[in-house]
Parts: structure tokens; sequence; C-alpha cells
């Protein structure tokens, strides 16, 4: 054995010495031979060559020594390695464009992958994640969240699940921190006590949060985020005992959370945690005892070996016991609780994010097949050029398959160096693109090299490898032979049938797959364009909005008293203002909380689902509201005076049906109810607050001089040209210097940002788009090209026989249209196919969209032509001079 | 005379090769020549393919490589048996005798 691996060894090390051992050994046999013919009776002549001939093929003799020492598989491989090498060397343009082809495709592919990975099919990184479990209320078709107090019983006695933590379903964004430096608008989340230690989450620094912080009463206690530590506190030690304040809440921070860690909702990652007892000190009212407000998520882990149908059955009693059928609506029927996984957290960003990405890795897998398919046509282009030489090789008794071997290795030093080109673009660039694309901080994510993607990369670059490299392979070695080479006229000038069958038909299926991409990308583009010039139901332009965190401080109540009279007063006051107003809520921010209202004597029934606006006068005007019927607030809607409402079209619909909504009266809550009514003085065109995407919901306006509320929104119409931005946030800065001033914008900003998931597609798509036209080109060229020389011969004569340059190039572009053509159709099939799949992705367009379709067939003929006229250009002077003397 | 040699049965190249070294270390062409003689040139050993079965035999350690000046006066790379050879020798052509002896027996015609 050790003796097998030495003599391995040896043959690996010494290969140079052994081969001329060989060589030596065989040269002996042969000299031998010759003089044994020589001397012997018959006298043969020429005994040198008979020896050889009676020996046999010699290079495959020699190969199949080298084989018989066991290494020659490592030892050929080198050499095929060193050959590939050359060979690439020999075409630097070749191998630029192909490593760099392959490079962004699959550095596409990479970076889709990774976010994929992230959003979509990564579990949370937590302990034991399978046994994670979140529970929903069921009633009447309805689900819901849970209420604390039920949240809190059904915690103390429940016996199925080892633990149940529950975290607050709104984010409290824009709170303002104070302490450890300047005053700081952070993303806070309500958890309760036990969230970490359910979770299994362990601080990087310090402690977690415990029960024990989370009882009414006790001191405050936070956990922050290792972004949050990093970014205000510069990782530093003395962090732990630091008192903050949030808003009311006085807290100490007690801990760091580890840096994969980010929560139970992927891609949201909190600034502070904090236990819900805080509640009332940071939200502006008091939920802990609200009976009807369903606000928490509620997650547990399944106690090992409880089936998760026994479970929820066991949970389901304990909430009959409890009494929570007065949740939801008394009258719709046994309340149950569901049990669905909780193994990769909630699923906002997944249903926000999963198709985007998945379209995105479509279109990324579908450019990679388009690189591969373009460059197969590219090496069996070259193949035509090393038919001859294979042929002379073949001769010499090279075997077949080491030829394969060997333009199979070349296909996989091009594609390793893609990859890793890939990966470096896919790091750099996929953070650029993110960046470009903008988005809120909270679900902006960043490119990180891991485990999933490396292995992703090495599997899509190994199959990349065969995709375009095996069929050029197993072509071009199928199309060379001996007799070919040595043909009648030395050298057969044209390349065997199979090769150009091939090339052409990888040529159509490029163009198919390219108009696929092409058109995806025309339809997500103008998709785009629609959600950005839709019918808002505002005029979102030329309107500064700058958004105020909610505070409850005292202080911050006294500065919210100046804002709603002097300082308002100052901006309206500002040259080049129009208008301006204040407001709580408003259109594209997520702090509205929905809420019920009810019509007085309605016919259309039941309470109706509402978004209420606090606002002064001049908002309607300010934002761009349009009055259909009424009037909107004036300054006369004071305090004293009778209670009035606006409502929009979507809502008098819903509560009063198709009577008219003017002059009737509403109030909030499930009922109608008299002491609280108010008169709706006007009804307002539809609009969509939500954001693009939204459909239109029920608004209510009401006057904020009649109904206080805290001021969230200052809204500035300004009509000038120069961005008033500036001005605004100093005279906000001198009237009430100790308020955190949460961020000024406007409202095509905001829009913008909404945008941003559509954005990057869109972004990402013509990118593509771009790049996969570029190829489409190179490889109808490099086509083209091909065709010219390897039908120079025919041309000349032709040319010879009195054809013209201008025939000569027809001939050449007839069959580039052809090409073109049926590639079109067969890509025009794929993309309806396509569009159907991502229709609930795009807004105002319909699939079928012929505009975009023949746009992009359009882009994609015009491109291939001028691609295919430049060789066929140049083969219209083919000489017919030198064509005859070949003959 | 080329249509009456016989082909080799698959794996008795290598027993010959053992059972030719067993007299003295020879080299390649050696080794060829008296297979040819000593079959009277009824086995057809194609030349070339003898190496690759002495390197296979070589890397198996049944053979070891010695270079000598041959009789000729050149240099040439001679075979000798090794012990483990040897074995090998004499387990294969027992197994050789057994296995003709029983097809012999089967191909005889039965007398009764």
């Amino acid at each position: 054995m050790l003796r097998e691996i030495l003599y391995r060894l040896r043959a690996l090390t010494r290969r140079d010495d052994l081969d001329r051992e060989l060589e030596e050994e065989l040269q002996y046999h042969l000299a031998r031979e010759a003089e044994k013919l020589a001397n012997s009776s018959d006298q043969v002549p020429d005994s040198m060559r008979t020896a050889r001939l009676s020996f046999g093929p010699m290079e495959s003799v020699k190969e199949q020594c080298r084989e018989a020492r066991g290494t020659s598989l490592i030892e050929s491989f080198l050499a095929d390695l060193r050959y590939g090498i050359r060979g690439l060397k020999k075409s630097p343009v070749f191998t630029l464009v192909a490593i760099a082809s392959l490079a962004v495709g699959i550095g596409a592919n990479s970076t889709a992958f990774s976010l994929l990975d992230r959003v979509v099919f990564r579990p949370l990184p937590v302990e034991r994640p399978h046994e994670l479990v979140i529970l929903s209320l069921a009633q009447g078709g309805a689900t819901s969240g849970f209420t604390y107090p039920f949240f809190r019983e059904m915690q103390s006695r429940q016996t199925v699940l080892s633990g149940v933590l529950a975290s607050a379903d709104y984010p409290v964004k824009n709170l303002i921190v104070r302490g450890g430096g300047d005053p700081e608008a952070a993303f806070t989340r309500l958890v309760s006590g036990n969230y970490f230690e359910v979770l299994g989450i362990r601080a990087a620094i310090g402690r977690v949060l415990n029960s024990a912080d989370d009882r009414l009463g006790t001191a405050g206690a936070a956990v922050i985020s290792d972004r949050f530590w990093e970014r205000r506190f510069q990782r530093s030690p003395a962090v732990l005992g630091t008192a903050v304040t949030l808003n009311k809440a006085q807290v100490t921070i007690v801990g760091v959370a580890p840096p994969e860690f980010f929560g139970e909702k992927p891609g949201s990652i909190p600034d502070v945690w904090v236990p819900l007892a805080l509640q009332p000190q940071v939200m502006p009212s008091d939920l802990l005892s609200a009976r009807f407000m369903t606000w928490l998520t509620v997650m547990g882990r399944l106690k090992p070996g409880v089936p998760p149908a026994a479970a929820s059955a066991s949970l389901t009693s304990i909430a009959a016991e409890i009494g929570a059928n007065t949740i939801l609506r008394k009258d719709a029927g046994p309340l149950t609780i569901g049990l669905t996984t909780g193994a990769r957290g909630l699923e906002d960003l997944r249903r926000e994010f999963g198709k985007p990405l998945a379209l995105l890795m479509a279109m990324a897998g579908m450019v990679l097949t388009i690189v591969c398919f373009n460059l197969a046509m590219l090496l069996l282009a070259r193949g035509a050029a090393r038919v001859h030489e294979m042929g002379i090789r073949l001769a010499l008794g090279a075997v077949r398959v080491r030829l394969v071997r060997q333009m199979l290795v070349e296909s996989a030093l091009l594609s390793i160096a893609g990859g890793v080109f890939g990966v470096a673009l896919a790091l750099l660039g996929g953070d650029a693109l993110l960046r470009l694309a903008g988005g809120e901080r909270e679900t902006s994510m960043a490119m990180v090299l891991d485990g999933n993607m490396m292995v992703f990369t090495a599997a899509v670059t190994i199959s990349a490898t065969f995709l375009f490299g095996l069929a050029p392979a197993l072509i071009v070695s199928a199309g060379a032979s001996p007799t070919r080479s040595f043909g009648r006229q030395g050298r057969d000038l044209t390349a065997p049938r199979s090769l150009v069958y091939g090339a052409q038909s990888l040529m159509v299926l490029q163009v198919a797959v390219s108009l696929v991409v092409v058109c995806g990308a025309a339809l997500l583009t103008r998709s785009l364009t629609r959600l950005r010039q839709q019918d808002f139901g505002i005029r979102p332009t030329g309107v500064i909005l700058v958004k105020l965190p909610m505070e409850l401080t005292p202080a911050a109540r006294k500065a919210q008293e100046l804002i709603r009279g002097e300082v308002i007063e100052r901006i309206r006051a500002m040259p080049g203002v129009d208008s301006a107003a204040v407001s709580c809520c408003g259109p594209f921010d997520d702090t509205a909380h929905p809420s019920k209202a009810a019509a007085e004597s309605s016919v259309a029934g039941g309470p109706a689902e509402v978004l209420v606006v606090h606002a002064s006068e001049d908002y309607v005007e300010t934002i761009g509201l349009r009055v259909l019927h009424g009037r909107s607030f004036t300054r006369e809607d004071r305090k004293e005076a009778p209670p009035v409402a606006l409502l929009t079209e979507h809502a008098a619909t819903q509560l009063f049906g198709r009577e008219p909504a003017l002059g009737r009266r509403i109030s909030f809550g499930n009922s109608f109810d008299s002491t609280k009514a108010m008169e709706v003085v006007g009804v307002l065109k539809n609009a969509r607050f939500g954001g693009p995407r939204d459909e239109f919901r029920s608004l209510i306006l009401v006057p904020m001089a009649q109904q206080p509320s805290p001021v969230t929104s200052i809204s500035v119409r300004a009509s000038v040209e120069r961005d008033l931005r500036h001005e605004v946030r100093s005279i906000l800065q001198q009237a009430i210097p100790r308020l955190g001033l949460g961020e000024v914008t406007s409202y095509s900003e905001v829009i913008e940002k909404k945008l941003h998931g559509e954005r990057l597609l869109s972004l990402v798509s013509v990118f593509f788009a771009v790049q996969v036209l570029f190829l489409a080109a190179a490889g109808l060229f490099g086509l083209v090209w091909f065709f010219a020389a390897n039908r120079e011969r025919e041309l000349g004569v032709r040319a010879a026989m009195g054809a013209s340059p201008g025939d000569l190039r027809q001939c050449l572009l007839r069959r580039s249209v052809f090409l073109l053509l049926l590639g079109a159709i067969i890509g025009g099939a794929g993309s309806m196919g396509l569009t159907k799949a991502i229709r609930s992705l795009l807004f105002g367009v319909t699939s079928y969209d012929p505009f975009a379709f023949v746009v992009a067939v359009c882009v994609l003929i015009l491109i291939g032509l001028s691609a295919a006229f430049v060789p066929a250009w140049r083969a219209g002077r083919a000489d017919p001079l030198r064509a005859l003397r070949a003959e | 005379m080329a249509s009456e040699r016989l082909e080799l049965p698959q794996g008795t190249l290598e027993l010959l090769i053992l059972q030719t070294l067993e007299l003295e270390p020879q080299h390649g062409w050696g080794i060829s020549e008296r297979l040819n003689q000593r079959s009277h040139g009824a086995l057809q050993v194609q030349q070339g393919s003898l190496y690759p079965a002495l390197h296979r035999m070589e890397r198996r350690g049944l053979i070891s490589p010695d270079w000598r000046v041959s009789e000729n006066g050149r240099k040439a790379k001679y075979y000798k048996l090794t012990a483990r050879g040897r074995k090998e020798l004499r387990q294969q052509s027992d197994a050789w005798q057994k296995l003709t002896q029983a097809v012999t027996l089967l191909l005889t015609p039965e007398v009764r």
C-alpha cells in the first residue's frame, strides 16, 4: 500500500522524468525491432517504418502508460489546465467578454439568491426555530391579534407551550431618544419581558430583558440592537447602565442584542426593545387595559411532543374559559386559536418582497441562461477554427474523451473566474443597488457573504460550465475527424453542418429569452411610471412635509401648542408659501390607526372601518384634496362651534350607501352616539393614503380645534421653485429648540420611498435588459462574422460569377432576420407566460401590454440587425480572386 | 498466418509477462520476443499493448524496474519480478491450470 502511494507520488512529482523514461523505453523497443528486421533474412527495406507499424499507435500507447501510472487523471488535468490557460491567453477579447458577462450573470444570481434567502427561505436566527408557532385569533372568518389582558390570562393558564411571548404590532418609529448624545429618532419595539428568553437569544453584552422588567411600576429597562449600539454609542461597553428617556419613559440600557438578531420580522431591524409595561409612557394612549384593542402579535414555543393540532385545541378551550368571545364581535360565533409555523418569523416582509424577489431571481436566471447560450455560440464559432487541429490530434492517437475534457476545462476556467468576480460584484454592486433604490432605514438590507451564498454560487458556476461548455465540446469533437483534416483538399474550409445548426439554434434561443427579459423590463418600468403618475387624490408635488415625533412630555406638549399657533402662522407668512397646515396622521405615514365610525339612521347598516385624520384649517387645500360637495374646514370650525367632519366618497358610500351624505350626522364607535355627533359638511374625492399601491380607504377628517390631538406632521405648499425646506427647518428650530425634529421631507419623496421596491425591480430589470441586448448584439455580430468566414469561398465564387456586394450582404442579412424573427416569435409566447405570472406586481398596465411588447421586439431587431450589418458589409467585399486561387 | 493467430483472453497477458520474467529480468522488447518465440508465433501480442500492462504491474508492485546496459550496449529498462510478483504468478498460474482443466474436461466428449 505504502509502496503504491510512494510510486504514485513519484509519478506525480517526477512527471517529466517518467515521461522521458517512457520515451526512452519505447524508442529502445523500436530500435531493437528495426534492427531485428534489418538483419533478418527478408532484408526489410524501411525497417524503422515497419517497426512503427507493428508497434501500433504510439501516442495512444503513451497515453495508456501514463494512465497505468494511476496519476494520469490529475496529471492530464493539469495539462488540460495549462492548455486551457494558453488558449484563453491567445484570445484575450473573447476571454474578457466571457468572464465579464459570466461575472454579471452569476453576480446577479448570487445577489437575488442572497436577498431571497434572507427574506423568504431562512429560519429566524433563534434557538430551534422550528418549534416556534404564531398564534392567531379567528372568529367568523376574521382573524386578529391579541389584547393585552387576554395575552396575560392566556400566558398564565396555558400548558401546551413552553413559553409565550408578545410583541406590539405598532412599531414605534421616530421615537425620540434623549441621553447619551443628541436627541435622535429611534425605531422601538415593545415586547413582553420573556421575549428574548422564549426565542433563546442571549445578549452580546449585558443581559436581555426578563419578566421582572415587564412589571408595571418597575424601573424601565431596554435592550438595544447592535446597529444602534454602533450608531449612537460607537460600540462603547460603557453603554450598559446608560439612562435614556423614550418619550415619558425613563429607561436604563441593560444589554445589547447579538448582531445577527433582528427580531421576529425578517428585514425589519429595531433599534431598541422595551418591555410592554412601558407602553403607556411610550405611546399616546394606554393600551394595556384596553379590552378591545388587539395590538399584540403572540408567538409561542411548542413543548416537545405536543402536536400543533392538540395545542390549538387546548388553547381554544382556554380562550373560551377566559371569555375572549367579546374581543372581536359578540355575534360572530365561537372563537378559535390557530397556530401557524413561526420558524421563519412573521410574514410581513415576505409578503411584500417575496414575489418581487422571486421575479428578480427568475430574471437573473434568464440573464445567466442567455450568457451561457451566447458563450456556447462563441465557443462553437471558436471550435470551427479548431476542428482542423482536433482532427490532426485524433489522427495522432488522441482520445476523443480527452478532447471533450480539454474543452470543458477551458469552460470551467472561464466560469470559475466569472464566479469569483461575480461574487465580488454581488457584494459591491448589490449594496450599491440597494442604496440606489433607497428605502426606509429599518427595512434596508446589506449584502453579506455567507455559507448559503457561497454554496449557491458554486452550484450556479458549475451548472453554467456545463450549460455553455458541454454542447460545443461534444459538437466540435464529434465534428472533428482525421479524414476531414487530411481530406481531399488538404483542408476542408467550411465548418461541419452540425456546428452551424448548433450555433443558429443557440442564437434563436438567445433572442427568445432576451425578448422575455426586455419585455419584463418594459412592463415593470411602465408600471412604475403609472404608479408615480397616478391620481393619488392629493397633489403631492410642491408640498413639504415635516414629520414630528409623538412625544408626550410636558415640554413636548408645550412645543406642540406653539406649532399649532405661532409656528404655523410664521410659516404661512414666509414668502413663497401658499398655505400650511398641521395634522395628526396624513397620507403615506404608517402611524394612522384604523377606527370605527357609525352613521345616524343609515340604510347602509353597520359601522365602517375608517382612518381618522385630525387637521387644521387649510389642510384640504394644502395637500390638494378635492372637495366634491359642500365645503372644507374654515377658521369658523372652532371648539365652540357645532362639530363637523369631512368624508371621502368611499367613506360616504360605506356609511350612507347611495344617499347623499351632506348634512347627515355621524359619530365614532361601533354604533351612533348622539352626544358625540358630527355633521358631515363636505365630501372629498377619494385619496390613496396608505401608499401608491394601496386601495382607496375610508377617510374621515375632523378639525383639530374641535377634537384635540398631537401634531404629527406639518404640510407646507410652496409655489416657488426654490426649496423652502431649509427655511422651514430653521423656523422650527428657533421656535422649539427642545423638540427633536423628526424629518423634513416632501410628499414626492415620501412617495418615492414607498416605491423603492418597484424602483429596485425596474432598475434591475432595465439593467438586465441592457445587458441582454448587448449580449444579443455581440452574439449576432459574432455569428454573422462566423457565417461570413465560413462561406468565404462560396461568397468569393458568387462574386466571381457576377454577384454584386449588395447581393452577398443580403444573403447574410436575410439569415439574421430569419433567426431574429424566429426568436421573437418563440420569445413572444414566452413573455406572455411571464407577464401573466407577474400580473400582481404590475400596476395600470395589462400583462399583454402591446406597447411594451412592440417596443421590446423593435429594439431587439434593430440592435440585432445593426450588429449583423458590420460583418455582412465586410463580407460583401469578398475577393473573387482569392476564392478562385484556392479552388 | 495472421488469421491463425490467437487473441489473448483478458488478463492473461499479465500472467504471461510474469512467467517470462521468472526466468530472468528482461526489457519490454525482450519480453515481446520471448512471447513470440515460445508460442511459436501463435499468440499475437500487439507490441504496443505490452507497455501499459508493464506500467500497471509496476504500479501494483509485481515487478520493479532496473535500468541496465543491454546486450547491444544500450541502456534499457529491465523489469524483474518482486516477491509479490512471484506470489501472484503462483496464484494466477494455479488458477489458470484449474480453469483450463475444467474447461477441457467439459469440452471433451464423454466416452461411454
